[in-house]
């Protein structure tokens, strides 16, 4: 059965990022109630957090363990690659070891004895938003199957990579469709990987997620991402059920059209974690 | 059963494939301490009749308590191996799990009763790790241990029990179970547990996701305790009587640890620490 190996530092699992930095990225999150961050904040700070929670749940003692290999490709005005401190796949030790900074902040919680406390909690950061020029999203594709291929090679065993693509824009050097196909052909004896997107609310219709189709689209961009986002297995339709509430249909995939910051947290740990902890 | 008979004792541990005794984080524990079965004569039983003096078979083996009336009290804890020193916190839980007389006066309450076994993780878990820790490190501590726990309670013919995630319970009888606490699918086990937190104020909505129950023994009756990955095995047997006839014929640790080899290879067992404590009321 697919999507069922267990994830180990001998057999880790992998997760690479495509995150979108073109100047759209710059507007806020167009639906109501969302906060006045832009895009670009937003999905920093939401990856960011992400990474640090994955490397704290993979903390033992003192070392961390290399459970899952981590990258980010990073697509806009600047071009396509990786952040400074992020080249290539990474093991999460050396995730650790290297943020760009880690900053402090400053959180109020419950003492367990009637009282608050504040605590002084770390937060690191790998990467900074940035938001100016076009969307080469296909050749982020691209650069990311030349990654994952070598991946998979080396892991045959592994539960196949995730990927996972967020963007607010349509790609502006072709039709992604095809670039989303060729990276599930990457995998390994576990499964294809999986392709998962997220389109930003853009204050435009047509929002949806996890549908099991893409007749209700026209077509056009946001119909490749959906026929280019793969079926959810079925530990993650679980995932979404016990910790956040969604209903996902079998054959549900995993994709949201018009996504707001809430939405993007709650896929981003839906489609992030392939297995129950 | 009458109020003298004497249950037949077993408990068996065992790391996940790949892991150490050291990195387990399951933990369990008997009061009495199981010793006292130990010192006691072994029942002779078909296949355990080998000559060899009980003690050297390791707590595996088939034990009686030699005691006047029966009071026992089990506890079965799974530390969740994402967070900082759960092994720690699952044994301290099991310790804690076994402490109280019975009939207990905090049955289901348990949560409320276990603030020096908090304060005893915070204090082993920082006696553990370097003195200047990495920012993960702090992160991980700082969000503390949590764990999964069982605890059953007999007194003569009677059991109570009590627990808060997917370790569970099992009263079997004749083959079939009389009761499973708590009564969990296989699909449940996909789902994240409630677990007790090692921090105070961290257990999150624990009201109304304790599991209680009793039951009354018969002779010939066992309860048996497991954690997650055995609990979901046994649940997902479509002969429940067949599932738990392997598991009684486990009569030393030798043989549990061959049996759950066997079930990790052809995928049925997960691959995880398990824990399984039986109690035979022969």
């Amino acid at each position: 059965m697919p999507y069922t190996a267990e994830i180990s530092r001998a057999n880790p699992s992998c997760l690479l990022f495509l995150l979108d930095q073109s100047g759209s990225m710059n507007e806020s999150f167009c639906l109501p109630g969302d906060p006045p961050i832009s895009k670009a904040l937003g999905v920093s700070t939401a990856v960011n957090r992400l990474i640090g929670n994955f490397v704290v749940a993979s903390t033992r003692g003192a070392e961390v363990y290399d459970h899952i290999h981590v990258g980010v490709i990073t697509y806009g005005g600047e071009g396509v690659g990786h952040p400074p401190h992020f080249q290539g796949l990474l093991g999460l030790s050396e995730v650790a070891e290297n943020p760009l900074r880690v900053e402090s902040r400053t959180q109020e919680a419950f003492d367990g004895a009637g009282g608050i406390i504040r605590k002084e909690i770390k937060m690191p950061v790998w990467f900074d938003p940035q938001a100016n020029g076009g969307t080469p999203m296909c050749q982020a594709l691209g650069m990311a199957r030349g990654i994952l291929q070598s991946w998979c090679e080396s892991h045959p065993d592994s539960f196949p990579p995730i990927i996972i693509n967020v963007t607010d824009g349509e790609a502006g050097d072709g039709d992604p469709l095809q670039g989303l196909r060729d990276l599930q052909a990457c995998g390994t004896q576990d499964g294809p990987a999986l392709t998962f997107n997220v389109f930003l609310a853009n204050g435009q219709s047509h929002g949806s997620a996890y549908p099991t189709g893409s007749g209700h689209l026209p077509e056009g961009p946001l119909r490749s991402l959906v026929e280019g986002s793969s079926i959810l297995p079925e530990a993650m339709r679980r995932r979404a059920m016990s910790d956040h509430e969604i209903s996902i249909p079998e054959g549900g995939r995993g994709v949201l059209i018009q996504a707001s910051i809430v939405d993007l947290v709650k896929f981003l740990d839906i489609g992030s974690r392939p297995m129950f902890a | 059963m009458s109020q003298n008979s004497l249950p037949s004792l077993r408990a068996f541990r065992l790391p996940k494939h790949g892991g150490s005794e050291a990195s387990c984080q399951d933990a369990f524990r008997i009061a009495p301490d199981l010793s006292a079965w130990r010192a006691a004569p072994l029942r002779q039983r078909k296949g355990a009749a080998d000559g060899r003096p009980a003690r050297a078979r390791g707590r595996g083996r088939r034990q009686v308590w030699g005691g006047v009336g029966l009071r026992l009290r089990m506890a079965v804890a799974d530390g969740a191996s994402t967070t900082c020193c759960s092994g720690l916190w699952a044994q301290l839980l099991a310790r804690a799990g076994v402490q109280y007389t019975v009939p207990w006066e905090d049955l289901g309450a348990f949560p409320e009763r276990i603030k020096e076994s908090r304060v005893a993780w915070a204090q082993g878990a920082r006696t553990s790790l370097p003195a200047n820790l990495p920012w993960y490190a702090e992160a991980s501590l700082d969000l503390g241990a949590y764990a999964t726990v069982v605890r059953v309670a007999v007194v003569g013919r009677n059991w109570e029990a009590d627990g808060w995630g997917d370790s569970c319970l099992f009263h079997v009888r004749q083959g079939r179970p009389i009761q499973t606490l708590p009564p969990l699918t296989v699909a449940d086990f996909a789902a994240a547990p409630c677990m007790l937190s090692s921090i105070p104020g961290r257990d999150g909505t624990l009201q109304g996701r304790q599991f209680m129950g009793s039951g009354v023994l018969e002779q010939g009756d066992a309860l048996l305790l497991a954690t997650d990955a055995l609990s979901c095995w046994l649940i997902a047997q479509a002969c429940f009587a067949t599932a738990v006839e392997e598991l009684m014929a486990l009569d030393g640790e030798d043989a549990f640890a061959a049996w759950v080899a066997d079930k990790r290879l052809h995928h049925s067992l997960k691959n995880d620490d398990t824990t399984l404590l039986i109690a035979e009321f022969v």
